[in-house]
């Protein structure tokens, strides 16, 4: 019996009989939801399942699609794996579609995946029984999906790298909608660290910034926490109540369209204008107080591309995934961030990685993306 | 030459001529192209943006008659050219290599401007779309402000998209005869300079034919108040959207306490707008250096959203001079093109020529006979643009209405 790390979920087809558990070997899968009957359903207290997510990619027209940039809303649950991680790091973590909306089942698994969850695959019953009755396109789809699902097997040691990141969000994640804002600051490319306000161990080092989001004021120690990171040099951004609560705050430094901003010990204290109420600009101007500068790589074109990335053992990954599903017109290109010696990349289609050429622009290394059509990696070696 | 010490370069008379019709703001010396001004203008030939750039532009601007004379002691304005989104490229060329104005042509008139003693510089730009700071603005494009900062004792950045740093906007009048609009709002950078360097790309644009150091200006105006969304009572407080209901397509007028255009009946069509507006900026905030960065450019357009014809191009050029028109015009020639030619011509097929406004309106000639060029001949440094396009442009040539008429009657 395999561990529960080790699942690799699907919802079983009411339409296929035992005979097409055959269609299950040589793929990932292997644990069923909803099984043929003879077999055990999975202990499900052992897994973090989310469930009714949004199918990703970009939502069904309905007017009501654009998002605050004026670019296209993305649906996308990178955040649900991340935020379930943050509550429990053992437990692994199952994304549930409500409704299947396209057959590109290689989309739902890479944006489960990319932060390190599963999607419990779902096919929809069409595809289901035309996988059932040999059908080529049903049979591609199904195709792409396992391959898909063997390959994020394959690099399953990515999802437990840690995130790059200079900001630290800090809330219960209880209050404020924090699909909206975790989702946001994913989508302008923030490299952020989740922490829950009631964690036992609370450590600032490596950020820049912190984001106290609640707001309801913290417990003394986090506030002191925070308050000791800002002092010394970093940057403190805290709604009203809780900025009211910090002693010996200086003078006004800066002040922006919805921020004022105090110099507080080394650092600084940003205090909004007016109450957050809408956070894409609470994502926006956490990521413009910090600093473009502390980005963890910079895409150009990059369309809908979003990115993940993570480090450890002397490298850096770098995930996107394309929430449009199909190969990018653009020519995307990434400059990177940090050390970087080597890249090698692959995507679903090319799983073997290859060599990427390094590009040096003025004070910068630069690496040229292939088009890809929904999900690719880039290793970096520093 | 002026000078018999310095071969190659004009007499103090003869740079102050030149500098006069821009700082004297657009006075109406002229209604025509042969009275209109004239003033050297300085071409080299440079092939990459390594450290030949500061020795190519040191010399150039010997070769107009010195820079202390125009920057020492003085508050600069460097307007660079950075339109469309930073991560928005051709392909993938880095943006300053195709459609901004490049960091290190940047860097090296800053460094300059320093030397020749100028009191502070500050770099100038509406951003596009939004109110961040200019040098974050900067960092998305991947490039890293502190080297501008540091390439002179007193740098400053400035997005001019919205009030800024200030508490008001300053209007600036059209001097004289105004096309389109009367004045203009501006960030108060633009009223504070006592120099105006406008830092262009040579590049070909969709709407006006060219976009040199005189269309360059057209992105001074912020979109808080010529916005697409801008507050249609007061300026918003953020730049929502670009310039182009307010100034290409006129469906809607600036926010009130703006000055709205002269006369809402003239055409409803951007290649007769456009034109005309960038003269009536120029006019209200003249000009007083104009450089031109066609080191690496792309032809076909102004940005990576015109279109497929567009392609990356390395002409090795920088050009600068003392009046915008004349500058615009030796850089037109060396893309290729006629400065003399009309609407319906190339690069002005489907737009009145904002040369020929400019020069009607007194600014300075575009005549290449009237301009005497220092440095490289136009002929050994010209870079023909067309021929570089992927795909001739598809659009009809002209229409047949031809709007200069107006104008001269």
């Amino acid at each position: 019996m395999k561990l529960a790390v080790d699942w690799v979920p699907m919802e079983w087809p009411a339409a296929w009989d035992t005979a097409k558990l055959e269609l299950l070997r040589g793929t990932a899968v292997n644990c069923l939801l909803h099984g043929p009957a003879g077999f055990e359903a999975p202990a499900m207290e052992q897994v973090t399942l989310i469930p009714d997510c949004p199918w990703p990619g970009l939502p069904p027209r309905d007017g009501s699609s654009a998002g605050p940039t004026g670019n296209p809303w993305i649906d996308a649950n990178g955040w649900q794996v991340r935020l379930a991680k943050a509550h429990d790091a053992q437990k692994p973590v199952w994304l549930a579609s409500g409704k299947v909306e396209s057959a590109n089942y290689a989309m739902a698994a890479a944006d489960a995946a990319m932060c390190g969850g599963r999607w419990v695959v779902k096919l929809d019953d069409q595809v289901a029984a035309g996988v059932a009755a040999g059908h080529a396109d049903a049979v591609k789809a199904w195709k792409d999906l396992t391959l898909a699902l063997g390959f994020f097997e394959k690099h399953r040691e990515w999802a437990a790298m840690e995130p790059v990141a200079k900001l630290a969000i800090v809330s219960d994640f209880k209050e404020m909608n924090p699909g909206e804002l975790l989702n946001l600051a994913a989508r302008q490319h923030v490299g952020y660290r989740i922490v829950l306000k009631d964690s036992h161990a609370i450590s600032f080092a490596g950020m820049e910034a912190v984001l106290y989001a609640d707001d309801q004021p913290p417990a003394k120690p986090l506030l002191a926490a925070m308050e000791a990171f800002a002092r010394e040099g970093g940057l403190l951004m805290a709604p009203r109540p809780t900025a009211e609560l910090v002693s010996a705050v200086g003078p006004v430094i800066d002040t922006q369209i919805r921020t004022v901003v105090h110099r507080l010990g080394k650092g600084r204290l940003a205090v909004p204008l007016k109450e957050w109420d809408d956070p894409f600009l609470l994502a926006s101007d956490a990521h413009l107080l910090m600093s473009y500068r502390h980005d963890p790589v910079r895409l150009f074109n990059a369309g809908l591309l979003i990115p993940y990335v993570t480090s450890g053992a002397g490298r850096t990954v770098v995930q996107l995934v394309n929430y449009v599903g199909n190969e990018s017109a653009n020519f995307v290109s990434m400059a990177v961030q940090t050390v970087c010696r080597a890249a090698r990349w692959c995507t679903l289609e090319t799983p073997e990685p290859r060599p990427l050429e390094l590009h040096r622009e003025a004070g910068r290394i630069e690496l040229r993306l292939p088009p890809f059509r929904t999900y690719a990696a880039i290793e970096i070696e520093g | 030459m002026g000078n018999p010490m310095c071969p190659g370069r004009m007499s103090r008379r003869r740079l102050l001529a030149g500098m006069g019709v821009a700082a004297a703001g657009g006075v109406l010396r002229a209604q025509g192209s042969p009275m209109a001004p004239t003033a050297p203008v300085a071409v080299a030939k440079c092939s990459t943006y390594g450290p030949e750039v500061t020795a190519t532009l040191d010399r150039m601007f010997d070769q107009l008659g010195g820079l202390g004379r125009i920057v020492k002691g003085k508050t600069v304005a460097i307007k660079v050219n950075l339109t469309g989104l930073p991560t928005m490229r051709l392909g993938y060329a880095p943006v300053e290599s195709t459609t901004y104005t490049h960091p290190a042509v940047i860097g090296a008139a800053i460094h300059l401007m320093d030397r020749a003693g100028a009191r502070r510089i500050r770099l100038v730009e509406c951003a596009f779309l939004t109110a961040e700071p200019l040098a974050e603005f900067m960092l998305r494009a991947g490039w890293e402000p502190r080297n501008l900062a540091n390439a002179g004792a007193r740098v400053e950045f400035e997005n001019t998209n919205f009030l800024g740093s200030y508490k008001s906007y300053a209007r600036l009048m059209v001097p004289g005869r105004a096309l389109l609009f009367p004045g203009f709002d501006f960030n108060r950078a633009y009223e504070e300079c006592d120099v105006m360097v406008s830092m262009a790309k040579l590049k070909e644009h969709a709407t006006a034919g060219v976009t040199l150091s005189i269309k360059n200006m057209f992105g001074t105006t912020p979109c808080t108040i010529y916005g697409d969304q801008a507050g249609e009572n007061e300026p918003s407080e953020v730049p929502r959207g670009g310039r182009g209901r307010v100034f290409h397509a006129g469906e809607r007028p600036p926010s009130k306490g703006s000055l709205p255009e002269l006369d809402p009946t003239t055409p409803r069509i951007d290649h007769y707008r456009i034109p005309r507006v960038i003269v009536d900026i120029v006019k209200a905030r003249p000009v007083h250096l104009a450089i031109i960065d066609g080191i690496q450019s792309m032809a076909g357009g102004e940005g990576a959203w015109n279109g497929p014809q567009l392609k990356a191009v390395s002409p090795g050029i920088l050009v600068a001079g003392t009046n915008a028109v004349t500058t615009d015009a030796v850089g037109t020639a060396l893309m290729g093109f006629d400065p003399m030619a009309e609407r319906g011509t190339a690069p002005f097929e489907l737009c009145d020529s904002t040369l020929q406004l400019a020069e009607m309106q007194g600014l300075g000639t575009r005549d290449l006979k009237r301009i005497e060029v220092v440095g490289t001949p136009i002929k050994d440094a010209v870079f023909p643009y067309r021929p570089h396009w992927l795909r001739p442009r598809q659009e009809k040539m002209g229409t047949g209405t031809n709007f200069l008429p107006r104008e001269v009657l």
